[in-house]
């Protein structure tokens, strides 16, 4: 069932675990990934110019 | 009740009928790209191609949906009609006589310099002029919207501002804060060039000058995108929107932040001293905090909407919300795309990792998931929310627009992800040539190359189903359509927190001021210097 719209926010509402979840596993790839191409792609490449 | 109803919707048809346009170019240089023997297919088509994909989408189709879309919410949320409606409509068709100018230069050959307009490419006058005039009609747009809004202010002492307006006049003020870069450009560099009143143009300084426009262009394009998600997409849900305050931070991050960025598209340039540039990365790693809140405060009103719908674990409220109505899922999955984008984009602005995917196929890669889908999809949903209630008219074909977010979505994941994988293999952008003159390491591009190809032809089938769709419903959608404009609620209410956040005026102060202390000095330092200006060129 539905919950009422009118009631005010409960602690369900205030407090979104999921969200927290889905954001911190997208922060952790972002990281993750970002380091990834700086030690893996990028460094390995050398400088630029010889 | 939206007084100003005829003058949105001109501003949405003119948006409409660009992206379709543009949707065409885009599905040829695709397919020319994958080294298919199309009818016409020559360098000089190819490049006109790029041009007219890149303007019509990323400057026309972007700002009069912009355009549009900022008439309707002032109206509605300060329930007043516009002040100087008549200047609205002189802005208008100045913008759109600039679009025309523009686009003749371009689809008759005489501009293929692509939507960047570097020198020393040098386009026929009526581009550069057409290209004006349409900033100056957003002008117009942006004057009428702050006059409204201030007489309401006048009125209403006190009051909170709709935070629906509190975003679009953070677009406001961006825009006003970045064009004067590329007015500059345009009046003092391009036009007396292309005129012949110049014989040379200095392209390091136009670039500077392109790029303190061009890089919050992006934030003119996502920040009312942002609106939607924001005061829209949360009620489309069914929901509410998690945080008022947060969202207002947000906007005013944005005020603050977007345009003391714009070196970090000039990382390779000569000519430009590296502390400065690194003062521009510093800003727009700040600038990613932004959309961080808003993937979080948004997700989170999904959550919240799930969970009103009687969603008690971690995930299951992501099974309530209305995947199959087009107004939410193309912003759901406009927010997905863009989170890959954001990733994209720090590598993009890291100080020495830019040399890696400089000028490659990364880029397009990009920016086709930040403004090709976090605002163009989120425009699609906007368009089809807003058209049926503009028109009066039910929308027509149904089963089209509930598909078509899914086939885009397919379509830019095919066509980026394979850009973005080409691009750390070297393969550079705007590039004719499918075999780079023979060259042996552009075979090992070539399977990308396909999928991009692929992603292509989805993503045109996905624009054609919009196009289906929106001439549908203007044309022949079933009359007598009536729906009220309405913004999602806050989970509580704003009331007097945060309010720090309304001074308008401060934040525009201090994103003068950091404007000023990014370019200032460097442009100082770059005319003292002596420089060598170029002649122009036309390829095509």
């Amino acid at each position: 069932m539905d919950a009422d719209p009118s009631a005010p926010p409960g602690d369900s509402l205030r407090h979104p675990k999921g969200t927290l979840a889905i954001i911190g596993i997208y922060g952790l790839l972002f990281v993750v990934g970002w380091l990834v191409i700086y030690f893996f792609v990028f460094l390995p490449r050398g400088p630029l110019t010889q | 009740m939206i007084a100003s109803r005829r003058l949105a919707l001109a501003n949405f048809w003119v948006g409409i009928g660009a992206f379709g346009i543009a949707s065409v170019m885009a599905l040829m240089q695709a397919l020319s790209r994958a080294d298919l023997d199309l009818p016409w297919r020559t360098p000089g088509m190819y490049y006109m191609s790029v041009t007219a994909h890149g303007v019509l989408m990323a400057l026309v189709f972007t700002t009069f949906i912009i355009m549009g879309f900022g008439y309707v919410v002032t109206e509605r949320t300060l329930e007043r009609a516009l002040v100087g409606r008549q200047v609205a409509w002189v802005g208008f068709w100045v913008a759109l006589a600039g679009t025309a100018a523009a686009a003749v230069a371009i689809l008759t050959g005489n501009a293929s310099i692509l939507y960047t307009f570097y020198p020393p490419l040098m386009a026929h006058p009526a581009f550069y002029i057409g290209a004006t005039l349409l900033v100056v009609g957003s002008w117009l747009w942006c004057g009428v919207i702050l006059r409204t809004w201030l007489a309401w202010k006048k009125d209403n002492p006190g009051a909170r501002i709709p935070l629906p307006l509190v975003g679009m006049l953070a677009a406001i003020f961006v825009w006003l804060l970045a064009t004067p870069g590329v007015a500059a450009e345009m009046l003092f560099q391009l036009i007396p060039w292309s005129l012949g009143l110049k014989e040379t143009v200095d392209p390091v300084l136009a670039r500077t000058l392109f790029w303190w426009f061009g890089h919050p262009l992006v934030y003119f394009w996502l920040i009312p995108a942002y609106v939607v998600w924001y005061t829209v997409t949360p009620r489309v849900a069914g929901g509410k929107l998690f945080s008022d305050p947060l969202a207002r931070l947000v906007f005013v991050l944005f005020i603050v932040l977007s345009t003391p960025v714009g070196f970090h598209h000039q990382l390779l340039d000569p000519g430009i001293p590296a502390g400065w540039k690194f003062f521009h990365t510093m800003n727009t790693e700040l600038i990613l905090f932004p959309s961080f809140v808003t993937a979080f405060t948004v997700v989170a009103s999904f959550e919240v909407a799930g969970r009103m719908k009687g969603a008690t674990g971690w995930f299951d409220w992501l099974e309530k919300l209305p995947w199959g109505n087009p107004q939410f899922s193309s912003v759901a999955l406009a927010m997905l795309i863009f989170a890959i984008g954001g990733f994209g984009g720090a590598i993009n602005a890291a100080f020495g990792m830019n040399a890696m995917v400089h000028n490659t196929a990364w880029i397009q890669g990009h920016f086709h998931l930040t403004v090709g889908t976090a605002t163009a999809l989120t425009f699609m949903g906007l368009c089809y929310w807003l058209i049926p209630i503009l028109t009066k008219r039910e929308l027509e074909l149904g089963l089209l627009a509930r598909v078509q977010p899914y086939i885009w979505f397919m379509g830019m994941l095919l066509f980026s992800v394979s850009n973005h994988l080409t691009g750390l293999q070297g393969m550079p952008r705007r590039v004719y040539e499918f075999d780079y003159g023979g060259s042996p390491i552009a075979q090992e591009w070539a399977a990308g190359t396909g999928i991009s190809a692929l992603g292509g032809v989805f993503l045109f089938v996905s624009a054609a189903c919009f196009m289906a769709v929106m001439l549908g419903t203007g044309l022949a959608g079933k009359k007598g359509y009536e729906e009220d404009i309405e913004f999602a609620e806050p989970l509580e209410p704003a009331g007097d927190k945060a309010r720090i956040l309304d001074k308008m005026w401060l934040w525009v102060t201090i994103g003068v001021v950091l404007v000023m202390a990014a370019y200032a000095v460097p442009i100082i330092q770059h005319i003292m210097m002596d420089t060598f200006g170029s002649t122009g060129f036309r390829l095509f």
